[in-house]
C-alpha cells in the first residue's frame, strides 16, 4: 500500500483526535517499518489493518465508521493529487470515473507492478452511478468515505448503497450512487 | 507556585514549543523531501509510459483473444446452429458471471419460443409466452443487429416477472427472412472496462459472422444436394428418353413383324383345318379301296399304314405350333400398343391376388408366398386383364428364378401421391449387364422353349400405358425386387 495512506492516517488521526493517540497506536503495533512513514514508498498492507484495527479498539468506533470517517478526511489529498491529472472535473461522478486511473499511476511511480483496486464503473441514468470494486484489501468503506467526501467537495448530495460486497464473501463490492 | 517552578514551567512550555517548531521543520522538509522524490518517480513513470501503456494493453488483449478464441471453438463449421447458440450462451453466461440467459426464437416471423438457461450447470428450460412478453420480443427484435441493447427493468416491465435482477442486455441475430434469435442476458451490473465491453461486441459480432456463414453453409448444400438431385434426374430421364426410344422403334418393328406374320400364319392355321378335313377323306377313302384289294395287294406300300398313323399327330403338332405363333404375334400387338383395352376402376391388391391364384400351382409346393397387402388401397385407373397379366409375369419370373423353398413377397403400400408394389424374390438375381436388357423384347436368359422373351416387354408397355413405372433391383445369388408405382388419380 502506498505510503500516502499511511501518512494521511497519522494525519487523521491528528487532527481528529492527537498525535499522542497516532504515537500510541503505532507503539502498540509491531510495525516493521517502526512506524517511519515516507508518502512515495510502498508499505506492507498488513500494517494498515493492524493500525487501523488498534485505532478501532482504542477509539470504541466500528471498523466500517473508522474507514469511512478516513476516507472522507482523505478526499482532499486524492483531489489535490487529482487536479493534476483532470483540472476541469466538477461534479462527483466525474471525478470517482477518473479516481481509478488517479491511483494507478500513483501506484506505478512506486512501483510499476504493484497490486492496485480496480474500479468499474456503470452509469444506468444521469443520476446513478454504479462502482464495481475489486481488490483484496477489502476497503470498500474506505471507497465509501472518499466518494462522501467528493460528494462534499462538489457540494453534491448522495445516497449510497452496497447490494454486494467483498466483506460479506461476495465477488466484489457493488456501490450504487444516487444523486439527490 | 514559586518563582523556581514557575520558571521550570515556562522552560518546558518554551522547550514544547521549540520542539514542535522542530517537529514542523522535520515535516515541511519530509514534505519536500517527498515531492522531490515525487517527481523523480513521476519523471522515471514517465518514461516508461510507453512500455508501461503498451505492457496493460497486451494483458487486457490477451484476454480479450482468450475470450474469442473460446468462442471461436464454439463456432466450428460442423456444429448445427442449436449447437452454436448453445455454446455461445454458455460462454456468455462464463463472462458475465453465471448470469441467467435467454434465448427468445422467432419462426414464420409470427411464433415465438422463449428459452431460460438459468445457470452454467442447468439444461435450456422453456418458458410460456404472455401476449405482453411477445409483444416487446417484438418490440426487441425491431433493434439494430451488431450491438449489444441495454434495457433497465422496472416493475412494470413484462420481463421484471422473469428476471432476477434490473438490467437486461440483448442481442438481435438475423437467421434468415423468417428466422431471428434474441439472446438476452440478466444481468446484476454493467460495471466492465471500455474493453471487456468491446470484447463483448466483437464477440456478437463474430458470432453472428459465423451463424451466417453457417447459414449459407447450408444453403450451399442444400443447393448442392439440390443439384445433385436434379442431375440424377436428368441423368434417369436421359436413360428413360433412350430407353423409351429403343422400345418405341422395337414396337414398330414388332407391329410389322406382327403384321407381316399374321397373314401368312393365318392361312396357314386356316389351310391346317382344311388339311385335317382333307386327310379324313383321303384315310376314308383309302379304307374303302383297300377293302377291295386282295392281301398281295395291300402289302404293296407298308409305309403307306404308318404314313396314315403319323400324320394326324403331325398336322396337330403344326396345329400347335401355329397357335404359338399366333400367340406371339398377339403378345407383340400388346407390346405394340395395338390393342385398345378399356380402363376403369381397379384394385391393385385383386389383379394381384387374381394373378396369385393363377400361378399358385406352380409356386405352392416348392415356395413360401408372403403376401403383405395393405388393405382398403386407392383404386387406380387402368385395366384389370392387363395388370393381372404383368403381375402373372412376374411371379412366374420369380418362380423361375428360385430354386426350391425360395420365398416371394408380394407388398403394396401407398406412398405419398403413389400406390407401390414390390415383387421380391430369393432367386438366383439377374446378372448387372443383363438388367439393362430386361425389357426388350425377345430377350430372355432363359433356356430355349421356357421363354419367349417377350413377358417383360409386354409387361414394361403396359405399365407405361398406365402412366406407372417400373424398376429392378437384383444382387447375385440374393434375389430380385421388382418396384411398380402407380400414380393415384386425383
Amino acid at each position: 500500500m502506498k505510503g500516502a495512506i499511511f501518512t494521511g492516517l497519522a494525519e487523521f488521526v491528528e487532527q481528529e483526535h492527537s498525535l499522542t493517540l497516532w504515537l500510541e497506536v503505532v507503539d502498540s503495533c509491531t510495525l516493521a517499518s517502526k512506524g517511519e512513514y515516507l508518502t512515495t514508498e510502498i508499505y506492507d498492507d498488513e500494517e494498515f489493518f493492524m493500525l487501523a484495527h488498534a485505532l478501532s479498539e482504542k477509539l470504541a468506533t466500528p471498523a466500517p465508521d473508522l474507514y469511512r470517517g478516513f476516507g472522507v478526511y482523505f478526499f482532499p489529498t486524492l483531489m489535490g493529487i487529482a487536479t493534476k491529472y483532470a483540472s476541469h472535473v466538477e461534479d462527483v461522478f466525474d471525478f470517482i470515473i477518473i479516481v481509478d486511473s488517479v491511483i494507478h499511476t500513483e501506484v506505478q511511480k512506486a512501483d510499476p507492478l504493484a497490486y492496485t483496486p480496480t474500479l468499474l464503473y456503470d452509469r444506468p441514468d444521469d443520476n446513478t452511478l454504479v462502482v464495481r470494486y475489486l481488490s483484496k484489501r477489502k476497503m470498500c468503506h474506505f471507497a465509501e468515505g472518499l466518494i462522501l467526501g467528493a460528494a462534499k467537495h462538489f457540494n453534491q448530495k448522495v445516497e449510497l448503497s452496497q447490494s454486494q460486497c467483498l466483506l460479506k464473501g461476495d465477488d466484489h463490492c457493488l456501490i450504487r450512487i444516487q444523486k439527490r | 507556585m514559586s518563582d523556581q517552578n514557575s520558571k521550570t514551567i515556562d522552560d518546558y512550555k518554551n522547550a514544547v514549543q521549540l520542539l514542535e517548531n522542530a517537529l514542523q521543520r522535520e515535516r515541511n522538509s519530509k514534505k519536500l523531501l517527498e515531492q522531490k522524490l515525487d517527481e523523480k518517480a513521476q519523471q522515471r513513470l514517465d518514461e516508461n509510459k510507453e512500455f508501461l501503456k503498451a505492457y496493460q494493453e497486451a494483458t487486457s488483449r490477451q484476454i480479450q483473444l482468450q475470450f474469442l478464441s473460446m468462442l471461436n471453438q464454439g463456432m466450428i463449421s460442423d456444429r448445427s446452429l442449436k449447437e452454436m447458440f448453445d455454446s455461445y450462451c454458455h460462454n456468455l453466461q462464463q463472462l458475465l458471471e453465471q448470469c441467467p440467459v435467454f434465448l427468445a426464437s422467432l419462426t414464420k416471423q409470427t411464433s415465438w419460443q422463449l428459452q431460460q438457461l438459468p445457470t452454467p450447470s442447468s439444461s435450456w428450460q422453456r418458458i410460456d409466452l404472455t401476449t405482453r412478453l411477445e409483444d416487446e420480443l417484438t418490440h426487441l427484435i425491431s433493434h439494430d443487429q451488431q450491438h449489444w441493447h441495454r434495457q433497465e427493468l422496472n416493475g412494470e416491465d413484462p420481463f421484471s416477472t422473469l428476471f432476477h435482477n434490473s438490467t437486461m442486455l440483448f442481442y438481435v441475430i438475423s437467421i434468415s427472412k423468417s428466422q431471428q434469435r434474441i439472446i438476452l442476458l440478466d444481468i446484476n451490473h454493467y460495471c466492465y472496462s471500455d474493453d471487456f465491453k468491446n470484447t463483448l461486441r466483437v464477440s456478437g459480432q463474430s458470432f453472428t459472422t459465423a451463424i451466417n456463414k453457417r447459414m449459407t453453409e447450408i444453403e450451399l448444400s442444400y443447393n448442392n444436394q439440390k443439384l445433385k438431385h436434379t442431375l440424377s434426374t436428368l441423368k434417369k430421364t436421359q436413360q428413360q428418353l433412350a430407353h423409351n426410344d429403343k422400345m418405341a422403334s422395337l414396337g414398330q418393328l414388332s407391329a410389322g413383324i406382327a403384321h407381316e406374320i399374321n397373314n401368312p400364319i393365318g392361312y396357314v392355321a386356316s389351310n391346317l383345318g382344311v388339311l385335317t378335313d382333307y386327310f379324313e377323306i383321303y384315310k376314308n377313302t383309302l379304307n374303302v379301296l383297300s377293302n377291295s384289294l386282295t392281301d398281295k395287294e395291300q402289302e404293296i406300300d407298308p409305309l403307306l399304314s404308318y404314313a396314315l398313323e403319323d400324320t394326324p399327330p403331325l398336322i396337330e403338332a403344326c396345329k400347335t405350333g401355329v397357335d404359338r405363333v399366333a400367340a406371339i404375334v398377339n403378345s407383340l400387338k400388346t407390346f405394340s400398343r395395338k390393342e385398345q383395352d378399356e380402363f376403369g376402376e381397379v384394385n391393385i391388391n385383386d389383379a394381384i391376388n387374381s394373378a396369385i391364384e393363377i400361378v399358385w400351382n406352380q409356386l405352392k409346393y416348392e415356395h413360401q408366398l408372403n403376401m403383405q397387402l395393405t388393405p382398403k388401397l386407392p383404386v387406380i385407373h387402368g385395366n384389370f386383364g392387363q395388370l393381372q397379366q404383368v403381375f402373372v409375369n412376374l411371379f412366374v419370373n420369380a418362380s423361375h428364378a428360385m430354386s426350391e423353398k425360395g420365398e416371394l413377397t408380394v407388398m403394396s403400400q401407398v406412398i405419398a401421391d403413389e400406390i407401390e408394389i414390390t415383387v421380391s424374390d430369393t432367386g438366383c438375381g439377374i446378372e448387372q449387364k443383363n438388367i439393362k436388357r430386361l425389357f426388350e423384347p425377345f430377350y430372355t436368359t432363359k433356356k430355349e422353349n421356357e421363354g419367349t422373351g417377350l413377358g417383360l416387354s409386354v409387361s414394361y408397355a403396359i405399365i407405361e400405358k398406365h402412366d406407372a413405372n417400373i424398376s429392378v433391383n437384383s444382387a447375385l445369388d440374393k434375389g430380385t425386387t421388382f418396384t411398380l408405382r402407380f400414380p393415384i388419380p386425383d
